[in-house]
């Protein structure tokens, strides 16, 4: 209950540091508690101030002074304090040392059955226990820190010269969402606080009172006094009472991440290292993280050796000792390949991931519109597929630079394929080529382009439409933010929308995969280093920021900026037993520009019959078939071939119809023996003319052999021939119409040579599915 | 036999263990054998540092072989790894690599000698009394000599001499004339004004504060943060504007030093800020600018840079990294190094070489430039400086106006981060 006329009094609070140290014994606390009561007496003694009322608070007491200027407080007070607490300590071990917290303020002070209370006195106590008084004396090399409110600041500091006003810095107390401000000086330790002494020793586990454990001169106290006032001008008493600091060397860590994390990683580190610098109470560095960038590839093949590479170092930067990839398929392909090379040093140890980002469809409105998404949300793979083929303009990014190439890679190959794990086994079937082929062509990915740089392009082509990425570069896209390293930020053009897969969407996870190297021992502090980072990057506050930068945390939420999103879909699973790198090999040889030259048999023994037609007619119609798998952007022509070799069409872009017309089921044959040896060299120097062509050769010839002889041919000559690949592989499909030849004439042997194969063809209905598969394999694989 | 006596003597003489420690290290100090040097990505022209280990290796052969292991091109990710493999390497039971020799930046020397990352040597083995004088400063820490200045740095400008003669401008000496003959060429000869290192690490920080300088700022005055004052604000917005106005390339904020040498050599650029190196390189044969490129000084003082050679604590054959780092740093391959590869020399008489300077005659911009250069090291926390400037100054460059709140920021921040 409180007394009608509260009594407006000067409020003195201390609180020693410290107080309740496990090192402190009880009867170091009753010695500690003793020698603040005898510094104190001694010090408002000599300051001519009386005692006043008090209350004790177990580490420390709180004085209210009524009827003095308040400006005394301030004036000769710290001083005498400073100095009676240097005598106590002198005195004193390590554990019995005082330093004090102080805090001066003034206000309304009432008194109930309880004892004294009052917003003021409350007050008081909130700056005592501040976290800037607290900083403040942890890095003075002084005995005390004095704070004094804002109000007592304003109303009678400044206006004391005796109390050196100049001497005092403001801060900030951030308390219950209250924000006040309040003055801080160290009378005994001038400022600005000199850079702490750098000792040459050894790493060392601090003790906790090292502060002022050296022993101190016993001063005469008049002495002592009289440096103390000339401390705020001098730099005399911090050279004398340097405290004995020692901070250990920093523990470096170094991190490995994606491009797209990076930035976002670089940020999260800069406030660890900062927020547990400052936690420490000795004010020591505790950690220095580098982050470092690398594209899915870079990552993946130097872990993936175990970072021995002759160029790991200089290529892909320090051994990481904690990766934060953004997909945890990175992490099995890694394991994979280590896996693959018994002996190499290093184990992963995955914990669950510090963000998430579903890969969506960012498009357009237009092809929004076309798409029609549920909800104007949701797509599927079906509609997304339907869309690409029908518009054109659609990518994704490069499995070779980004998990989320890979993860739309995997998703997309599976729709593509109707499988639903890529294992080698799927992978090595007949078909694949071919049919991964047909997906390059219609999403195809962008060679060397993460989600952000392929958004970049998009930003520079409008003509692009509709890209496969990351949620998170969608909205950095549409804040007009930086995207990838080298495309700043700028005005956007329009809006992208997501566009959510509702099943088998892939989903980045950004896991936190602790690398450890077996041929060094374990670095304990990093060890724990690196559980501190960890811990962190799974606060809230990191959460929240990672949410600003476009992430999802690891609940799924979304920054509140990003207004109507879905739920996180549920993520399409990847087995770790999928073929990554047969995945990725596929990916880029069948966005290769293919270059077929069809080379048919005209010699005189095609006019007879096979199955319900002739040979001839067999033949063309494996042509214009076969014709089916290119178009018109690819490279094709034909050839036919009796004693001598005759381009029909030759080769180039846009000769499908062409040859279509020109391989009719009525090729006129020529009078004579062919020479299908002679023809497979001519096929082969078409192909190879022209150097500066891209993309992989396939020569592809339909005979019977039936005048082919082998032991008149120079098998090795021919060898050597198709075998000397030249900068791009040049290989060979031989076709044969008359059962049993491909071994008889050698040509399995020829085949072999150049990576190809000979099938004697059964049937063209059986056969054709399989021979345009052999088509594919000889381009695409 | 020596080591099991020396062992079970050890063994009684618990208390004193003056034979183990004692003799091991003096083995280590004497001791020759194959050692392993690093340093930075070998972006010289036709991999001279490369040649150089190689000359070495030919004349000392296999017992004394030096395997030369480069570190990232990125100062920051070079630095990061000889941290940790100095803190892994002083681990009880550590064995396996050791990085005996350290091509180490000058703006980490005192720091690794106080973390003991570094053994202290002897000067009188090194004829220290050749040297330039502010390297063996820089490389002297608390009165003890830790490193040995291998090749010292200073930034230049290169530009297209063959545009500035044809318009009758001689090479700009302030950043407005630097501005104005930009402007005036770049719409001529369809190229880009100015390209420096921009991206978000070491180079960013230099490039910042060399800007800073010419407009008569500072990072520090008198001890004090003065990187948000007037003047350091003019020098930001400069480098901020001139990405507005197009002077500078959008692309420039993703150079590094190589980055923005190919777009020099490239002919894609009127002015470039670099270091020496660039200058063999652009100036080859091959180079499509090869007898257009002229060199001055920057518009302002010069970032002060360099590398020294140090030794790892690790090392177990001591005398070779000695030999080794005395064999870099003698004035024929200090020559090499310079006329091949660009490297400023840290061996004096070189600057005065009357041979040399009639056949680079570059090299006395250089001198001069050296001569004005500034340290950049003003606090004992550099790197962390270094950080939150890139940190900062990145995203600051995207806009003019965002400058003067992201160097009060900047300010603040390093206000909290030192003490």
């Amino acid at each position: 209950m409180s007394q009608p006329a509260d009594k407006h009094t000067s409020i003195l609070a201390v609180d020693v540091e410290s107080y309740g140290d496990v090192r402190r014994t009880d009867r170091h606390q009753k010695v500690v508690r003793d020698g603040l009561y005898a510094a104190l007496h001694r010090a408002l003694d000599r300051a001519r101030l009386p005692w006043g009322y008090h209350e004790d608070r177990g580490d420390g007491l709180f004085l209210l002074v009524p009827d003095v200027p308040k400006g005394e407080l301030v004036a000769s007070l710290p001083h005498e304090l400073a100095a009676a607490l240097r005598e106590h300590n002198a005195d004193h071990g390590p554990e019995t040392q005082i330093r004090l917290r102080v805090v001066v303020h003034a206000g309304e002070v009432g008194t109930d059955d309880n004892g004294k209370h009052g917003r003021d006195l409350d007050h008081a106590f909130r700056l005592l226990d501040s976290q800037p008084l607290r900083d403040v004396l942890a890095d003075s090399s002084g005995v005390l820190a004095i704070a004094v409110s804002g109000w007592f600041f304003e109303h009678v500091v400044k206006h004391q010269p005796a109390a050196n006003p100049a001497i005092y810095r403001s801060y900030t107390v951030r308390q219950k969402e209250t924000k006040t401000t309040t003055w801080i000086c160290t009378p005994d330790s001038p400022r600005p606080v000199r850079a702490k002494p750098s000792l040459r020793l050894p790493a060392v586990q601090l003790p906790k009172l090292p502060k002022v454990q050296l022993p101190r001169p016993r001063w005469q106290a008049v002495v002592l006094t009289s440096l103390l006032l000339l401390a705020p001008t001098t730099n005399l008493l911090a050279g004398a009472a340097a405290p004995d600091t020692r901070c250990a060397n920093p523990v470096q860590l170094n991190v490995l991440t994606s491009t797209e994390m990076a930035p976002a990683l670089r940020l999260l580190a800069l406030n660890f290292e900062r927020t547990s610098y400052q936690a420490d109470e000795n004010k020591c560095r505790q950690a220095r993280v580098l982050v470092m960038a690398d594209t899915y590839g870079g990552a993946v093949d130097a872990l993936g050796q175990g970072w021995s590479g002759g160029n790991d170092l200089r290529d892909h930067g320090p051994e990481p000792h904690v990766w934060v990839p953004d997909s945890t398929v990175d992490i099995d392909h890694v394991a994979a390949r280590l896996a693959k090379v018994p002996g190499i040093g290093a184990t992963l140890e995955q914990r669950p991931g510090i963000a998430r980002s579903p890969i969506v469809l960012a498009a357009p409105k237009s092809v929004v519109d076309a798409l029609r998404p549920v909800g104007g949300q949701w797509v599927t793979w079906q509609s997304v597929v339907q869309a690409a083929s029908s518009r054109g303009g659609f990518s994704r990014p490069d499995p070779r630079s980004s998990s989320a190439g890979m993860l739309a890679t995997i998703a997309y190959f599976r729709y593509r394929l109707d499988q639903p794990q890529l294992t080698p086994q799927v992978m090595s079937a007949e078909s694949v080529p071919r049919l991964v082929h047909g997906a390059e062509r219609e999403i195809p990915f962008a060679p060397n382009r993460d989600s952000g740089s392929l958004l970049c392009t998009i930003r520079a082509n409008p003509g692009q439409l509709a890209a496969l990425v990351s949620e998170k570069a969608v909205i950095d896209y549409n804040r007009g933010r930086q995207l990838g390293s080298d495309c700043s930020a700028t005005a956007r053009p329009e809006a992208l929308t997501p566009l959510y897969l509702r099943t088998d969407s892939p989903v980045q996870d950004y896991p936190f995969v602790v690398v450890r190297w077996t041929d060094r021992p374990e670095h304990h502090q990093r060890r724990q280093v690196i559980d501190r980072f960890y811990e962190y990057l799974m606060s809230p506050s990191a959460a929240a920021d990672l949410r600003n930068s476009g992430f999802r945390d690891p609940g799924g939420h979304i920054g509140r900026d990003e207004g109507q999103v879905p739920a996180l879909p549920r993520p399409l699973p990847v087995s770790p037993e999928s073929a990554f790198d047969e995945v990725e090999s596929a990916a880029v040889a069948g966005s290769t520009h293919p270059r077929v030259l069809f080379a048919v048999d005209v010699g005189q023994t095609m006019g007879a019959p096979f199955q319900r037609g002739n040979r001839v007619q067999t033949a063309t119609e494996l042509v214009r078939r076969l014709l089916q798998e290119f178009g018109d952007t690819d490279e094709v022509g034909l050839l036919a071939f009796g004693r001598t070799a005759e381009d029909v069409v030759p080769l180039g872009t846009g000769q499908t119809s062409a040859i279509r017309k020109a391989a009719r089921p009525d090729f006129p044959l020529t009078a004579g023996n062919s020479d299908v040896y002679g023809a497979i060299v001519a096929g082969m120097d078409r192909l190879r003319a022209d150097r500066t062509a891209d993309g992989t050769d396939l020569l592809v010839i339909v005979t019977d052999s039936a005048t082919a002889d082998v032991s008149q041919a120079d098998m090795p000559a021919l060898k050597a021939k198709v075998a000397g690949q030249g900068p791009r592989p040049t290989r060979l499909l031989v076709i044969n119409l008359l059962a049993g030849a491909c071994r008889s004439a050698g040509l399995t042997d020829i085949a072999t040579a150049a990576a190809g194969r000979c099938i004697d063809l059964a049937s063209v209905e059986t056969d054709a599915a399989r021979l345009a598969n052999l088509v594919a394999i000889g381009l695409w694989r | 036999m020596k080591k099991l006596l020396c062992t079970s003597l050890a063994v009684v003489f618990v208390a004193a263990g003056a034979c183990t420690t004692g003799r091991a290290i003096d083995d280590r100090v004497h001791a020759r054998g194959p050692i392993t040097f690093v340093d930075g990505r070998d972006t010289t022209l036709d991999t001279q540092v490369k040649r150089l280990v190689d000359r070495w290796n030919n004349r000392r052969g296999i017992k004394e072989r030096v395997t030369f292991v480069e570190q990232s091109s990125s100062s920051d990710s070079h630095r990061a790894s000889l941290v940790a493999a100095a803190q892994d390497g002083a681990l009880p039971g550590a064995r396996g690599r050791c990085n005996d020799v350290m091509a180490v930046d000058a703006v980490w020397t005192a720091e690794f000698a106080r973390a003991d990352y570094l053994l202290p040597l002897d000067p009188t083995e090194f004829d220290m009394g050749k040297f330039l004088h502010v390297p063996v400063q820089n490389a002297t820490v608390d009165g003890k000599l830790y490193a040995i200045p291998a090749r010292t740095d200073a930034g230049l400008l290169f530009y297209r001499k063959d545009y500035l003669d044809e318009q009758r401008l001689s090479p700009p000496k302030t950043w407005d004339e630097l501005i104005a003959i930009a402007t005036k060429l770049m719409p001529i000869y369809d190229i880009d004004g100015y390209v420096g290192q921009l991206s978000r690490y070491e180079g960013l920080t230099v490039n910042a504060l060399e800007a800073i300088w010419a407009n008569g700022g500072d990072l520090t005055t008198d001890g004090a943060i003065t990187i948000n004052s007037p003047q350091a604000k003019q020098g930001v917005e400069m480098l901020a504007r001139g990405l507005r106005d197009g002077w500078i390339p959008r692309a420039a904020t993703g150079f590094n030093e190589e980055r923005s040498r190919e777009h020099f050599q490239a002919g894609k650029a009127l002015f470039m800020r670099n270091w020496p190196y660039a200058y063999p390189k652009v100036t080859a044969p091959d180079s499509p600018v090869a007898n257009a490129v002229g060199v001055t000084t920057l518009p302002g003082p010069s970032a002060l840079g360099g590398w020294n050679l140090a030794i790892s604590p690790c090392s177990q054959h001591q005398q070779t990294a000695r030999d080794f780092i005395r064999f870099y740093t003698e004035e024929n391959e200090q020559e090499e190094l310079f006329a091949n590869g660009g490297f400023a020399p840290t061996v004096r008489s070189l600057y005065t070489d009357p041979v040399l300077r009639g056949k680079f005659p570059y090299l006395e911009v250089l001198h001069n430039s050296l001569d004005r250069a500034r340290d950049r090291v003003q606090t004992e926390q550099y790197d962390r400086v270094s950080d939150l400037m890139q940190e900062n100054l990145h995203s600051a460059l995207d806009r003019v106006e965002g400058v003067s709140p992201r160097l009060d920021q900047l300010a603040e921040e390093m206000r909290a981060t030192l003490h």
